[in-house]
């Protein structure tokens, strides 16, 4: 039992390192580029203090699109998976599609959404959305297609209706893999307005880092990096916490997105 | 049965969308039919400056990346599997490196690799490498323990347990990772000439956008569709014939 814990403490002792290393590793490749093409660690998180208040607008909008369009794509994402789940025929046949979809690149498409859309936040949040649904989606199909027909049995026996079945039963069942889906979608949504911002838009920390890019100030470009970095740990902990509650409360199951 | 009804549900949408455009229910500065682009996309391809200045680049960027994701992959994936400090230190990071939006590293790897094609297979190799390491890790870790057990009972030596029992074992979930890596490879490399790069298939995208080249774009934007698919078909196609033979 006493080496397990010390075994642990080795662990735990090795995750911190890894930023650590991270940090060292950054500050080497800064010592061997030099000045013009690079920026010290430090120097970012001194930008970064400098500039936190000016970039506060650009983050806001950027989290406030990026809430709208996975609160849509979450939302959209579930019913549809749930709905096309149910039956295993229509899983059958849609899920290679559904599956096509998810595998092209889906950046090249976002020209056709700034067709439509224009320079607008509608335009952002539907390429966002189209960016991060598939995910979520495919995870709901699957996992409510694989509910143990035990459970299914039981819902009979007890002659409830759909929307009794579907509160009591179904969804408590998918709700674990949904957690996973939904931490995939957020991040997809994220890369997806990102990629957006970068591309063609005039406010939004993608915005800036392209900004930075053509002004060449590396201590700039590394300190939103680091911006963005930040809001995406947030959020993913936060869906980690809840994905660990309910691993304790209901159980792992195994989940496979390929 | 599955396969008619993919395929009646393809064909239906791709005629809705010939007859919306050509009906000018849609606008036609935005929307092109789907036959108009299939011919730009073969009068692209037959340009021989597009080829080996575009498609060339962009296909061997792309094989490059997910070659690169292959064999790193696999290696720190064995290395995961055998040490379990490396495996329990770094298994929380692999999971959170997708929630990172990768591409925001490219001005970096433009500096510590210069520009050419090197950063941006970089990136694609970046981005598709954990998946490959987490499935070739699970695929190792997860081998039961009757196959290691037929092994050791053979008397089998340490490489032709790799040989003969390791690696068959964990084939099917490290091709997972594989399938995952070209996905993603072809993802790395498109958004990155997409957004920053000035060759390749990407960049003819948003030049083509840029410049108000409609045709161009939409030609360009299904090649890489086109591309994306085979890929995916033809993987799936071996990973189907492969199943067969192991089962």
């Amino acid at each position: 039992m006493k080496i397990k814990t010390s075994q642990q403490k080795w662990y735990a002792f090795g995750r911190y390192m890894v930023p650590v290393a991270i940090i060292i590793l950054w500050e080497i490749i800064y010592l061997m580029l030099g000045e013009p093409a690079m920026a010290s660690p430090w120097q970012s998180v001194v930008e970064l203090k400098e500039n936190a208040n000016r970039w506060l607008g650009d983050m806001g909008n950027t989290v406030f699109t990026l809430l709208i369009s996975f609160i849509i794509a979450s939302i959209s994402g579930v019913i549809l998976g749930f709905f096309i789940g149910l039956s295993a025929f229509w899983t059958k046949t849609l899920s290679p599609l559904l599956l096509g979809l998810y595998s092209i690149p889906k950046v090249t498409l976002y020209p056709i959404f700034l067709l439509i859309f224009g320079l607008t936040l509608q335009g952002r949040v539907a390429f966002s959305v189209f960016h991060g649904i598939f995910p979520i989606m495919i995870i709901c199909m699957e996992a409510t297609r694989t509910v143990p027909d035990i459970y299914l049995k039981l819902a009979k026996s007890y002659r409830m209706s759909f929307m009794q079945k579907a509160r009591q039963i179904l969804i408590p069942a998918i709700m674990p893999q949904l957690v996973v889906g939904l931490r995939m979608s957020f991040s997809l949504c994220f890369l997806g307005l990102i990629l957006a911002e970068m591309f063609a838009s005039y406010e939004g920390l993608g915005h800036r880092l392209v900004h930075y890019m053509s002004l060449n100030q590396p201590s700039s470009i590394l300190a939103i990096i680091i911006f963005i970095v930040f809001i995406a740990f947030f959020f993913t902990f936060l869906f980690l916490i809840w994905q660990e509650k309910n691993e304790q409360k209901i159980g792992k199951r195994q989940i496979n997105l390929s | 049965m599955h396969r008619l009804i993919q395929t009646l549900i393809v064909v239906c949408l791709l005629v809705l969308y010939e007859l919306a455009t050509r009906m000018n229910w849609l606008d036609s500065f935005t929307f092109i039919p789907f036959s108009t682009m299939f011919v730009n996309m073969i009068e692209n391809l037959t340009d021989p400056e597009y080829v080996t200045n575009h498609f060339g680049v962009t296909a061997l960027e792309i094989l490059a990346s997910f070659m690169g994701a292959i064999i790193f992959g696999i290696i720190f994936g064995i290395i995961l599997w055998r040490s379990d400090f490396a495996h329990h230190v770094l298994q929380p990071y692999l999971m959170l490196f997708y929630a990172i939006p990768f591409f925001a590293l490219y001005p970096i790897f433009i500096s510590i690799f210069g520009i050419g094609p090197l950063p941006v297979i970089m990136i694609g190799l970046f981005f598709a490498l954990p998946a490959v390491i987490t499935n070739t890790a699970i695929g190792f870790r997860e081998i039961r323990k009757v196959l290691v057990k037929v092994g050791q009972s053979c008397n089998l030596s340490f490489r032709q347990m790799i040989v003969h029992i390791y690696f068959p074992a964990a084939w099917p979930f490290i091709f997972t990772g594989i399938k995952l890596a070209a996905a993603y490879s072809i993802i790395g490399v498109i958004a990155t000439e997409f957004i920053l790069s000035a060759r390749g298939l990407g960049y003819t995208i948003s030049y083509a956008y840029n410049n108000f080249d409609i045709n161009g774009m939409y030609g360009s934007v299904l090649l890489v569709i086109m591309i994306a698919l085979t890929v995916n078909i033809v993987l799936g196609f071996i990973e189907a014939r492969a199943y067969r033979k192991n089962s």
